[in-house]
C-alpha cells in the first residue's frame, strides 16, 4: 500500500552566528492512512522542524533543506510549484501550531477566520460556512459557540485559543493533520476531549502526525512512534513494541524517568547531563555522553539504524544487520 | 504536639471588577474562597487543579504578596496575616519560593552568585566578602560547579535555571518552600533530575514543600498529601496514595482518569468531563462543579457542600462533596 506520508533521509540545517547547525539529520518516516505516528523527543531535538518541514515552512534562510524527499501520496512536496503547493495547504495536509497566542489574526473575530478559512478550500455560501464553522467550534468544546463566532481573540483563553485553532485544522478534513504539541497548553481534560475528536478523524482514514514531548500521549494516541534525539530518529516502531521492549538506551531511559511509571518518593532514574549542543556534535552516538551501555564503538563510529522487525534503533547493541 | 508549620484557615482571596470610567467595583473574583490547609514539619503538600484555579493566588497569598480578605494563615505559631512589618520580614526568610519559569524568574543583568546571595546580603546574614565562599556552597548542593558562580542567567538552560532559582531559595534556609509548577517546564530527563534534587533537599534540610502542579503525576511522586483545588476550593484532600488511588470526589476522579498513562490501560470515552471550567467571576451556586458532574442532582445546584471527611475513610480523607457517601 502507498503510505500517505513518506519522509525519505531528510535533512535541514540553520545557518546561525556561531555556524551552521544540523536541526534534524537523515531522517526517514512513514505514516499510512488511518494510522498515528508519534514523534517524541525532548526540547530542540528536531520535532517541530521536521514537521515544519513537511510544508514548507521552514524560513529560508536561515534554514535550508540539504537533502531528501517528502513523498504526500505521489507528489514531492519539495518540489512542488508554491501555487500547488498552497492547495495542498490547509485543505490536504493541516496543520496546529504550538502556540495559540500568536497563531489566529487579532484583528478579526473568530467566526470571519473560520469562515475564511472554509470559503478558501471548499466551496460554501456564506451561511453554510458560518454554521459548518459553529458546529466545529461546539465540537471542541467551546461553550455558546453560536456567541462565541462573534468574539476576538484576545477575548478568549489561551486553551480557547488552541481549541479555536484545532477547529479550524479539523473543520477542513484534511487526510494528514500534523499536530505540533497541540494539547500542551491545555488542562488534562480539555486534552482527553481534543483527542477524542482527533480519533474520529482518523476514523475516517486520515492520517495524524502528531509531536509531543509527553509519552503518556504517544501511548493513549499513537499506533506507531519515532523517538528523536539531537536531530535524528533514533529508534522507531509499534507503540507496544518500543513501550514494551525499548531498543535504545535513550528510550528506556525515558520511559523509566516519568514519574507516572515509577514508585512514588523514591528516586527517580534521571538521565544523566543534558543534550549536546547541535554546533559540536559527538562524532559517534549523539548519547553517548549521557548513555550508561557505552562501549567501544559508540565514541568513535555513528550507529546506523538496525532494523529488527519492525523496529529500528540507532545503537551498537542491536548491532547484527543495518 | 507540635502545631503545624502553615495553618491556613477560611481563607478568602478575592479581586475586585472594575468597570465604566470611574472603575466602579461591580464584584469580585473569588480566586481563593474559604480554604483551609495544613503543612506539617517536613511534610510535602501537592495542590493540584487546572488553570485559573486559584492554585497560585492562594500560593501568593501565603508569601503576603496578595492581600487576604478573610482568614488566617499562621506560620510555625504567629499569625501572618496580621503581623507587623518586623516580625514578616524575619518570617520572609523562612518561606522562599520557587516559579515556574526559570527564564523570567532570575534577574538578567544579575550573575549567579549575585542571584544566590541577594536575599543573605539584605537580610545581613553574610558579609559582602563572604558571597563567593557561600555562593559556591549553594551550587555543589544544588549540582552546579563553582566555575558558574560569575556567568549569567542567559547562559544556562532551563533545567540549569531551575537549579539556580532553587539555590537561591535554600540559601535562606527556609522551612518552607513553594514550588509553583517548579518543574512543569523542564524535560521528562531534566525534570526528573530536579525532582530528585527537590526530594534529597528535603531529606538533607528537613524543608516543607507546597507543591503546586497541574501534573498529578509529578504530584503523587513527591507529595504526603495532596489537595484538589476546583474554582478557588478544595474539593478533595487527602494521603497522596488513598487520594490517588481512590479518589472520592467526581473530580478527581475525572482528573485522574484524564492523564494518559505510558503502558497504563488506554482509557475510554465514557470518562469524559464535559464542558469548561467556569468563570470564577461569576461562580456557580451550590456546588462549583455541578454543570460538569455526571451525578449531579437537585440539592448540588443549591447547597453549597463542605469538606468532610467521608464514610469508610480516615479522618485526614476530607472531601466536598453532597452525594460523597453514595457514590463510589
Amino acid at each position: 500500500m502507498q503510505p500517505l506520508l513518506q519522509i525519505e533521509n531528510l535533512s535541514v540545517t540553520f545557518t546561525t552566528d556561531e555556524g551552521l547547525v544540523p536541526a534534524v539529520s537523515n531522517i526517514s518516516l512513514t505514516l499510512q492512512r488511518g494510522q498515528v505516528l508519534g514523534l517524541v523527543g525532548e526540547s530542540g531535538c528536531g520535532k517541530s522542524v521536521t514537521a515544519m518541514s513537511i510544508l514548507r515552512l521552514i524560513p529560508q534562510p536561515p534554514g535550508r533543506i540539504t537533502q531528501g524527499r517528502i513523498l504526500f501520496e505521489d507528489q514531492d512536496l519539495l518540489k512542488l510549484p508554491l501555487e500547488q503547493l498552497r492547495a495542498v495547504r490547509g485543505r490536504r495536509i493541516a496543520i496546529i501550531f504550538q502556540e495559540p497566542m500568536t497563531a489566529l489574526s487579532p484583528l478579526h473575530r473568530i467566526g470571519a477566520q473560520l469562515v475564511e478559512a472554509l470559503r478558501l478550500h471548499r466551496d460554501l455560501s456564506p451561511k453554510a460556512a458560518w454554521d459548518i464553522a459553529t458546529e466545529w467550534l461546539a465540537k471542541v468544546g467551546i461553550p455558546d459557540a453560536p456567541e462565541r463566532m462573534y468574539a476576538w481573540p484576545h477575548q478568549l483563553s489561551g486553551g480557547m485559543r488552541q481549541r479555536v485553532m484545532i477547529a479550524m485544522a479539523m473543520m477542513l478534513e484534511p487526510d494528514l493533520l500534523i499536530a505540533d504539541e497541540p494539547t500542551t497548553a491545555l488542562d488534562v481534560t480539555v486534552q482527553a476531549q481534543i483527542f477524542d475528536l482527533m480519533r474520529q478523524l482518523m476514523q475516517k482514514d486520515a492520517g495524524l502526525l502528531l509531536i509531543t514531548h509527553d509519552m503518556g500521549v504517544i501511548w493513549e494516541m499513537c499506533t506507531q512512534v519515532a523517538v528523536m534525539y539531537a536531530s535524528e530518529v533514533v529508534e522507531t516502531g509499534p507503540v507496544e513494541a518500543v513501550f514494551k521492549t525499548p531498543r535504545h538506551p535513550y528510550t528506556k531511559a525515558l520511559l523509566a524517568a516519568i514519574p507516572a511509571n515509577a514508585i512514588p518518593q523514591q528516586r527517580l532514574p534521571a538521565i544523566p547531563g543534558q543534550v549536546p549542543s547541535h554546533l559540536a556534535l559527538p562524532l559517534g552516538c549523539h548519547f553517548a555522553d549521557r548513555c550508561t551501555h557505552v562501549f567501544e564503538p559508540c565514541r568513535t563510529q555513528h550507529p546506523p539504524l538496525f532494523t529488527a522487525g519492525d523496529c529500528c534503533s540507532r545503537c551498537f547493541l542491536n548491532g547484527g544487520k543495518a | 504536639m507540635k502545631p503545624p508549620l502553615l495553618e491556613i484557615l477560611n481563607l478568602c482571596t478575592a479581586f475586585p471588577i472594575r468597570r465604566g470610567v470611574f472603575s466602579r467595583t461591580v464584584g469580585h473574583v473569588h480566586a481563593v474562597d474559604d480554604v483551609s490547609l495544613t503543612i506539617g514539619h517536613g511534610e510535602t503538600l501537592g495542590l493540584v487543579g487546572e488553570s485559573g484555579c486559584g492554585k497560585t493566588t492562594l500560593a501568593r497569598t501565603v508569601l503576603l504578596l496578595e492581600k487576604a480578605h478573610r482568614g488566617s494563615i499562621h506560620f510555625d505559631g504567629t499569625e501572618i496575616t496580621t503581623a507587623p512589618k518586623n516580625v514578616i520580614r524575619n518570617l520572609r526568610r523562612q518561606m522562599q519560593v520557587v516559579f515556574q519559569d526559570p527564564y523570567e524568574s532570575l534577574n538578567p543583568r544579575m550573575t549567579v552568585m549575585e542571584i544566590v546571595t541577594e536575599g543573605l546580603l539584605t537580610h545581613r546574614c553574610i558579609e559582602r566578602r563572604e558571597m563567593e565562599p557561600v555562593a559556591a556552597r549553594l551550587l555543589a548542593d544544588t549540582g552546579l560547579g563553582r566555575e558558574m558562580l560569575h556567568r549569567y542567567p542567559h547562559e544556562f538552560s532551563g533545567g540549569q535555571r531551575q537549579r539556580i532559582s532553587i539555590a537561591r531559595a535554600i540559601a535562606m534556609q527556609p522551612k518552607l518552600i513553594l514550588c509553583d509548577e517548579a518543574v512543569s517546564a523542564l524535560d521528562v530527563s531534566i525534570q526528573s533530575q530536579i525532582i530528585n534534587l527537590l526530594m534529597d533537599l528535603r531529606e538533607r534540610l528537613g524543608l516543607s514543600y507546597l507543591f503546586i502542579s497541574h501534573d498529578l503525576s509529578v504530584v503523587r511522586h513527591l507529595a504526603d498529601r495532596v489537595a484538589v483545588m476546583y474554582l478557588g476550593r478544595i474539593v478533595e484532600s487527602g494521603p497522596a496514595a488513598t487520594l490517588m488511588n481512590q479518589p472520592r470526589h467526581p473530580y478527581t476522579k475525572a482528573l485522574i482518569a484524564a492523564i494518559p498513562k505510558a503502558g497504563g490501560p488506554r482509557r475510554s470515552q465514557s470518562m469524559r468531563l464535559p464542558g469548561d471550567v467556569p468563570s470564577p467571576a461569576n461562580p456557580p451556586p451550590g456546588c462549583p462543579f455541578h454543570p460538569r458532574c455526571p451525578f449531579a442532582t437537585a440539592p448540588c445546584r443549591t447547597d453549597r457542600p463542605l469538606l468532610e471527611p467521608c464514610a469508610g475513610r480516615t479522618d485526614a480523607h476530607l472531601v466536598a462533596c453532597l452525594r460523597k457517601n453514595e457514590i463510589d
